[in-house]
């Protein structure tokens, strides 16, 4: 079988999201629900809702250490954030935080995400978004396939890797000619096949290029612009180490002022930190 | 200048650059207090696992040319794109000064596992 023919197969074998996210968005979908339906659906997965507890109390809500319930997190942050911590924790739960391969080091790579998640949201805020909601998610999770190809393929991916480095090429190029399929295509088809919404599959798949088929897209054009500055601060690492030119339209579509991006330094690097300690553990 | 650290590298004579506050929005510690063993235990006490304090700037004279060059250097390996604007400016400089950080942290290491 050829090998994006075994990937393919692989990614339509994988599990969907744990119950809870499913019940979550049964209730959230039922406009007769209220915050207190939602939070027994999550208080009924004790690791899940301590997570989405630390994680609502991390700095990039700004409600530090107010939030003591999961009815107040739906209060404070709203449901779809709630319902989008409860998949990230999910889904850093299923993949794991198995050992270091060659070049690929899982926590590393979660630690990536973390940081593009958290970028990409103080972009939102401090761009044309208006509403960052959606964006910590869609961050987080823009190189999941990745992640999928180093457990699913992990020689193949390893080789991906070697040719990046040895050859300095855009991964797109390496993973295209060893797996023949990219990490944003099984990225967007692991999105849509865990039904997060169209925009969270659209970034994730078009946050190499910036915009979507050439058109702009706010929430895609953050993630292009936040994994580039993960990048340009080191924070995490992706797999591999090249800083990638900014497509020329995303300054047009984010209307970033002067000095916005060294502005957000320091609060990326806070932030970073508090989310990290409190997804990870 | 103000840098978070975790409550485990906090040392007493380190002054604090940020508030402590607790979740009901109430100071614990004002910021400017130095701290002293006390002030560390109490962190303990409440549960706080991080604070920010003053750093002195690094004086640039410490940064010598070399390492300048060395950074530049291994950038140029990682970027190969030339800045555009005064936002892709902004980027470059970022990557520049964590790949400085990287090497002058090395160098520290390196001198401090010399050091007998």
């Amino acid at each position: 079988m050829r090998l994006d023919h075994k990937i393919l197969q692989s990614v339509s074998e994988f599990p969907t999201l744990p119950t809870v996210y499913s019940a979550l968005s049964e209730v959230i979908a039922n406009p007769r629900s209220t915050a207190n339906d939602a939070a027994n659906v999550i208080a009924s997965d004790q690791s899940s809702a301590a997570k989405v507890l630390k994680a609502a109390n991390s700095p990039i809500y700004g409600y530090s250490g107010r939030i003591d319930t999961i009815s107040k997190a739906i209060f404070f942050i709203g449901f779809t954030e709630v319902q989008n911590l409860v998949a990230a924790i999910s889904i850093i739960d299923m993949f794991g935080k198995s050992s270091t391969t060659g070049l690929f080091n899982p926590v590393e790579f979660w630690k990536h995400s973390i940081a593009v998640g958290v970028i990409t949201r103080l972009i939102g805020k401090n761009s044309t978004a208006g509403n960052p909601e959606n964006y910590f998610l869609a961050g987080i999770l823009h190189d999941i396939g990745k992640l999928f190809f180093f457990q699913f393929v992990p020689k193949e991916f390893s080789t991906v890797l070697s040719l990046v480095a040895e050859k300095q090429v855009p991964i797109r190029v390496a993973e295209r000619e060893v797996l023949g399929i990219t990490h944003t295509t099984v990225g967007e088809i692991l999105a849509q096949k865990w039904q997060l919404p169209p925009s969270i599959s659209n970034s994730i798949r078009f946050h190499v290029t910036g915009t979507v088929d050439g058109k702009a897209d706010t929430l895609t054009a953050s993630v292009h612009l936040a994994n580039i500055i993960a990048r340009c601060m080191s924070l995490g690492h992706a797999g591999d180490d090249i800083i990638p030119e900014p497509n020329e339209m995303i300054w047009d579509i984010l209307k970033l002022p002067k000095g916005s991006i060294v502005g957000m330094q320091q609060q990326i690097e806070y932030d970073f930190q508090e989310a990290a300690a409190s997804i990870l553990l | 200048m103000g840098k978070m650290i975790t409550r485990d590298a906090v040392t007493a004579g380190m002054i604090l650059e940020q508030p402590v506050i607790n979740k009901f929005g109430q100071t614990l510690l004002p910021a400017g207090i130095e701290f002293n063993e006390h002030k560390i235990e109490l962190l303990k006490t409440w549960g706080i696992k991080s604070v920010w304090i003053y750093t002195v700037e690094e004086d640039p004279q410490e940064i010598n040319d070399e390492d300048k060059v060395k950074a530049a250097l291994m950038l140029r390996r990682k970027m190969s794109w030339k800045p555009r604007n005064v936002l892709e400016y902004e980027l470059f400089n970022l990557a520049f000064q964590a790949t400085l950080r990287s090497i002058t942290s090395t160098q520290r290491e390196t001198s401090d596992a010399a050091r007998p």
